[in-house]
């Protein structure tokens, strides 16, 4: 094994090592190791053997030479015509491959101390996000050259193959118009607003009410605060004869400090949303007090969701979000592109995507579509009634004066079961030969729509309630979103097979 | 695309058996010790009725250590199709994976201490996205394992488009 040069030229299938300067690197961080040669202190220090310590401080420092020194003789790095593979591990070993044609982009990435010793860490990043975590994939210390040349070498690999889907996706693209798909005018913002109402809010203030006496100017839920109000009016004698009008006026005013919240906080976030069709994808910007302006490229979408909620759905109001493989923020893993859309505005951008909802919401017949086991209706309600005997056995055996409170896990089982009966109404799939479409939510209606040629992985999942009854679920692997995943849940282990098959099968 | 379902799940090598059952030792023999001694120590010591938590223990490391290894290397397979790799695993919850070969991001084949002295490695294929991305098969015979590295390899093409 030849120690690597400085300038030497990247040869192909020669195995190398990190730079030797890597070593130092390593070391360097034996001060920050320190903090695990602490108990050791204590335990010098406790038994009072100070002598110890110097030893002990030695063989410490001899271990981490050690350990840095193996890390780097196991380690060994091979550029190959159109893969790199890197092995590493001191005992637990690990060999990986990462082909050219999956990586996407090349880091270069130097610390001070690096910088001064002209060495470079250099990642790779595939599609996976797992590849970041784990110094595996990582070239930690290299030559500045070399880590320049291998850049380079694979850019051109890339090039050298991407130059045919560069120009089919450029017969393909619409001309490079820009288009307004939607922009929300400030009566549909009011409108998206009323249905943010927020209950989180409410029930924040109504606390807060409670326990701080002077926390609100006005104080709704007294009677005296609505006394003041009227008094020297006609209404004076009415309202003092309905002292329940308090409470009354206490809950209108929650509901109203509610609906206000939803309204400010949508119209702060989503104020002038302007959704663009570009060349490439969609641009969309929006936002009152921070303004922000996102590319999403069409090639970046995975799946689409268009979801509602009972009082939304009547009035006729969906919001689309955008599965893709970047994060619209931190808390919200998909793109909003539509947050209040009448159907035909929604088909509009879905269509750009070349997607659609099969005739769902259109009042078609669904008959066709799979429908998940109703036995998903008393799974939930089944544990609740168990959590609730063993809560009624423990309560009567041990402080039966509280047996009262077995009546909240029990006067939820038939709760329960009723939302379970929506959620299963709900609960549907139907994969038309290109996309896969997947209904559920009780409260909040989602109807998914993934493209099958974007999924990744596809696992039969069998619980153990599931394989009694020959069912299971299908999981498909999908880049980003919150969880990477759709689910089609409970249905025939033949179906689900069948079904997989087809998904997988598309191109 | 061949229906994957229809290929016939192999078995991994029976090292994998031992890998299983040297992992769950490690991990019961400290617990099981640690019941032993309270038995002999705390129960024993106070005239409390002791020597049931001790047979209670060596019972529980024998099953656990014995017979969930063998169960769950039994129920592990994998088939390799012309153009997909499907794994199947599990006992009371049973998965059964489809990775499409053109799906996968890059491979990787390891082993431990445990798995190198048993004579078995693992494969790991990662697919696009965080979660649910990484798929791994135990238990294979290390030539094995690159062989079929190799064949996913050669798969994986520019076809992303």
């Amino acid at each position: 094994m030849s120690a690597p040069s400085d300038s030497a030229p990247l040869q192909m299938g020669e195995v190398r090592r990190l730079h030797p300067l890597a070593l130092v690197l390593g070391l360097a961080k034996i001060g920050p190791q320190m903090v695990n040669f602490l108990p050791a202190l204590i335990g010098i220090g406790v038994t009072g053997q100070w002598y110890l310590i110097v030893p002990a401080l030695g063989l410490f420092a001899l271990a981490i030479v050690g350990y840095t020194w193996a890390a780097w003789a196991r380690f060994t790095w091979r550029v190959d015509e159109d893969d790199i593979a890197i092995s590493s591990g001191i005992f637990s070993r690990n060999d990986r491959t990462i082909p050219f044609d999956r990586i996407q982009d090349v880091s270069i990435e130097q610390g001070l101390l690096a910088r001064m010793l002209g060495l470079a860490k250099v990642g790779f990043e595939t599609g996976s996000a797992e590849s970041d975590k784990k110094d595996g994939g990582k070239l930690n210390a290299i030559a500045m050259a070399d880590a320049q040349a291998l850049r380079e070498h694979i850019r051109e690999h890339r090039a050298g193959t991407t130059v045919q889907t560069v120009a089919a996706d450029a017969v393909d693209a619409p001309p490079p118009t820009e288009r307004l798909l939607l922009a929300m005018t400030p009566k549909r913002l009011v409108i998206a607003g009323l249905f943010n109402f927020s209950l989180a809010i409410v029930g924040i203030l109504l606390g807060a009410l409670n326990t701080f006496d002077n926390f609100m100017p006005i104080k709704p839920f007294t009677y005296d605060f609505w006394l003041d109000l009227v008094r020297g009016t006609a209404l004076e004698s009415w309202v003092m004869a309905h002292r329940w009008l308090a409470i009354v006026g206490g809950v209108a005013s929650a509901i109203a400090i509610g609906l206000a919240a939803g309204v400010i906080r949508t119209v702060v976030k989503e104020w002038g949303f302007r959704l663009e069709r570009t060349a490439r994808g969609f641009r969309r910007t929006r936002g009152l007090t921070t303004r922000t302006d996102v590319t999403l490229p069409i090639t970046r979408v995975q799946a689409a969701m268009l979801s509602t909620g009972v009082l939304r759905r009547y009035f006729g109001w969906y919001d689309v979000r955008l599965q893709s493989l970047a994060n619209d923020g931190k808390n919200e893993p998909d793109h909003m592109v539509a947050p209040l859309a009448r159907l035909h505005e929604a088909d509009a951008i879905l269509a750009e995507l070349a997607l659609d909802r099969a005739g769902y919401e259109d009042g078609i017949d669904t008959a066709g579509w799979h429908r998940s086991h109703p036995v998903t209706i008393i799974f939930i309600p089944l544990i609740l009634m168990g959590a609730s005997i063993i809560a009624f056995t423990t309560i009567t055996t041990f402080t039966p004066e509280h047996l009262w409170a077995v009546w909240f896990p029990a006067l939820s089982v038939p709760f329960m079961a009723m939302i379970g009966w929506f959620d299963w109404r709900n609960s549907r799939s139907h994969f038309d030969g290109r996309l896969l479409h997947i209904t559920k939510g009780v409260m909040r209606h989602r109807h998914i729509i993934l493209p099958a040629r974007n999924v990744q992985s596809a696992d039969v999942a069998i619980g153990p309630i599931e394989q009694r009854l020959g069912l299971c679920s299908l999981v498909l692997g999908v880049p980003g979103g919150r969880q990477g995943q759709h689910e089609v849940t409970a249905i025939p282990l033949g179906d689900a097979r069948a079904l997989r098959t087809a998904i997988l099968a598309t191109r | 695309m061949t229906d994957e379902d229809t290929l016939p799940i192999q078995p991994v090598e029976p090292g994998y058996r031992t890998v299983l059952r040297v992992h769950a030792l490690m991990l019961a023999a400290p617990l099981a010790l640690a019941a032993i001694v309270a038995d002999q120590l705390l129960l024993r010591k106070n005239d409390l009725p002791w020597g049931f938590l001790s047979v209670f223990a060596v019972l529980a490391v024998l099953i656990w250590v014995v017979g969930v290894p063998g169960r769950k290397y039994q129920r592990l397979g994998y088939a390799m199709g012309a153009d997909a790799l499907r794994v199947v695993r599990g006992m009371m919850f049973h998965t059964d994976t489809v990775v499409p070969f053109v799906r996968v991001q890059h491979i990787d084949v390891g082993a431990g201490p445990i798995e190198r002295m048993a004579g078995v490695a693992h494969l790991v294929v990662h697919t696009a996205g965080a979660h649910n991305s990484i798929v791994t098969l135990p238990g294979l015979n290390r030539e094995a394992a690159m062989a079929m590295r190799d064949t996913i390899r050669a798969q994986i093409q520019t076809d992303f488009a």
